[in-house]
């Protein structure tokens, strides 16, 4: 018999599931702006959820669901990612968007950013738990982004797994500054709230002011939902958070130093989780008190040879661990390093391969590469390009159809030709001296 | 680079600090005194910016002069728009 979960649960008809300009909106108006939404859907089954306000994005996930639909959520904002999601369903996907910018040739439905009172008495959906809920997607080396399904049990799973590890959360409100469409943010700001009883702030605090304003009009106490470079920005602004209870970074590593500087600043705890897009939420830890990561709930490591592996819970199928790990015992680790050539930048997530594929896929560029600048941690990427035909400003325009902004080369430096060995290869430390060298000629001249 | 008669001592000033400040904190390529006043902070026709340029920007600017910037402002597209629009609201609105 097949296993069905409900798209709420610790909600009650009145209890409120988002916030908008102060107005609480309750769990029955969402349902009956979640029906007619779903009454206005194509008869397809795939769409693409690019509701940039939070609340619009939860109507149309859950008219999706109602509707037997499964969500692509692309790898980012650029349109030729949205683009090479959609390739394998052409025919049978549409997209809802809160906006106006999305590629041109794919069919769109407008998601109002204000719940309709329909006052139609309606239900949510309670999807079958092996339903198809979401595919998200990361940068894939080729240029086409890689597909990880997540099924509705899955989701469902994870969300209710964080909710235990939180502890009561009473009616709090959920503020992010990560898109739904993220991993991170599919997880700790819809699901979370979904399965837990909590409650959810629209927009994205993007400025310290913002996270202010955010905070001021929740009207119940807030978790915040973040990343390390949001979290600098507001302890080195010294904003104040009365009315935050918690707080969860993810997306990159955290520096135990600066949650110690936000735990003695705010006064709450900041927690941090350990994941991917593949596995979801894999472990968690607070790092101002233990640099330790604890296993999420029903998870193992297993080692296969020098590959660490994850599996269980809610991971639909065992996933690599990227990282050098070492293991204190069952459920403890801590990490120790990168053993791929991810990129973390801002929250966002590819690999150089990804970069430099799609860099010299551009047209008129005859060899590039991308290269991590030595020191600073927030420095930007750099890249050289050789274009003899082409300008700064129209590679970093190409590149911007392929690559989010975060990734976009800061410098990007136009050269002759780059200092490839015989193998092809070329050493880190030939790029060194190339930016080196660069850099003096700017000086001098 | 020229700067216009229109511009105030005091604000050309802040511009200066400002150019100076976009190209530390982010890691621009041009010299401080080259950055065109009037040129777009987003956009490949400006400066190129993004949103967590913006967040730099914000931090440093409330900092230095103690301005507050909420990107949900109404003014907030105006202010950003480009580096002299951004001085003239640091120069009306600080309080450091």
């Amino acid at each position: 018999m097949a296993e069905r979960h409900p798209l709420l649960r610790g909600h009650t008809p009145d209890s409120v599931i988002a916030w908008r300009a102060d107005t609480p909106i309750c769990a029955a108006r969402f349902a009956a702006a979640a029906a007619a939404l779903a009454d206005r859907l194509p008869a397809r089954r795939h769409v693409v959820n690019l509701c940039e306000d939070r609340y619009a994005f939860m109507l149309g996930f859950a008219a999706s669901l109602a509707a037997g639909q499964t969500t692509l959520l692309p790898p980012s904002r650029a349109p030729g990612a949205i683009r090479e999601s959609c390739r394998d369903f052409a025919g049978d996907v549409y997209c809802l968007a809160d906006h106006d910018e999305f590629p041109g040739d794919i069919d769109a439905i407008r998601v109002p950013t204000m719940a309709e009172d329909t006052g139609r008495d309606a239900g949510l959906p309670s999807p079958d738990a092996a339903h198809l809920a979401a595919i998200l997607f990361t940068s894939g080396s080729t240029g086409k982004p890689v597909p990880h399904g997540k099924t509705w049990g899955s989701l469902v799973a994870g969300a209710r797994a964080l909710g235990t590890r939180l502890g009561p959360v009473g009616r709090a409100t959920v503020i992010g500054t990560i898109p739904p469409q993220h991993m991170f943010g599919l997880e700790t700001t819809i699901m979370l709230p979904w399965q837990n009883g909590m409650s959810v702030y629209p927009k994205r605090p993007l400025l310290p002011a913002d996270l202010d304003a955010a905070i001021a009009s929740a009207q119940t106490p807030g978790w915040l939902m973040t990343s390390p470079v949001h979290l600098r920005a507001c302890i080195a602004d010294g904003l104040s958070v009365r009315g935050l209870v918690g707080a969860i970074s993810s997306t990159m590593p955290l520096d135990p130093a600066l949650a110690r500087a936000a735990e003695g600043l705010w006064d709450i705890p900041v927690l941090e989780i350990y994941g991917s897009t593949e596995a979801g939420m894999i472990a968690l830890r607070r790092p101002a008190r233990d640099e330790r990561w604890q296993l999420c709930e029903g998870l193992r490591l297993r080692a296969q040879g020098s590959q660490l592996w994850v599996e269980g819970g809610h991971i639909a199928t065992p996933q690599q661990i990227a990282d050098q790990v070492t293991q204190q015992d069952e459920r403890h680790f801590t990490l120790d390093g990168r053993t791929s050539d991810i990129i973390k930048i801002a929250g966002k997530r590819t690999t150089l391969a990804a970069l430099n594929a799609a860099l010299n896929r551009i047209e008129g560029v005859q060899d590039g590469v991308f290269f991590v600048p030595e020191g600073r941690a927030k420095a930007r990427l750099a890249a050289f390009v050789v274009a003899p035909d082409r300008s700064v400003v129209e590679i970093r325009a190409a590149l911007r159809q392929h690559v989010d902004p975060a990734f976009l080369p800061r410098p990007l430096r136009l050269v002759s030709r780059l200092p490839r060995e015989a193998t092809g290869k070329i050493p880190r430390q030939a790029l060194v001296a190339l930016a080196a060298t660069m850099r003096d000629a700017e000086y001098a001249g | 680079m020229m700067r216009t008669a229109s511009v105030t001592p005091v604000a050309a000033a802040i511009e200066l600090e400002l150019a100076q400040v976009l190209v530390e904190v982010l890691n621009l390529e041009a010299p401080a005194r080259e950055i065109d006043p009037l040129l777009p902070l987003f956009g490949d026709q400006g400066l190129g910016l993004d949103s967590i340029d913006i967040l730099e920007i914000a931090v440093a600017v409330s900092k230095r002069y103690g301005v507050q910037i909420r990107s949900d402002d109404p003014d907030s597209e105006q202010i950003f728009a480009s580096l002299r629009s951004l001085a003239s609201h640091v120069a009306e609105h600080r309080t450091k």
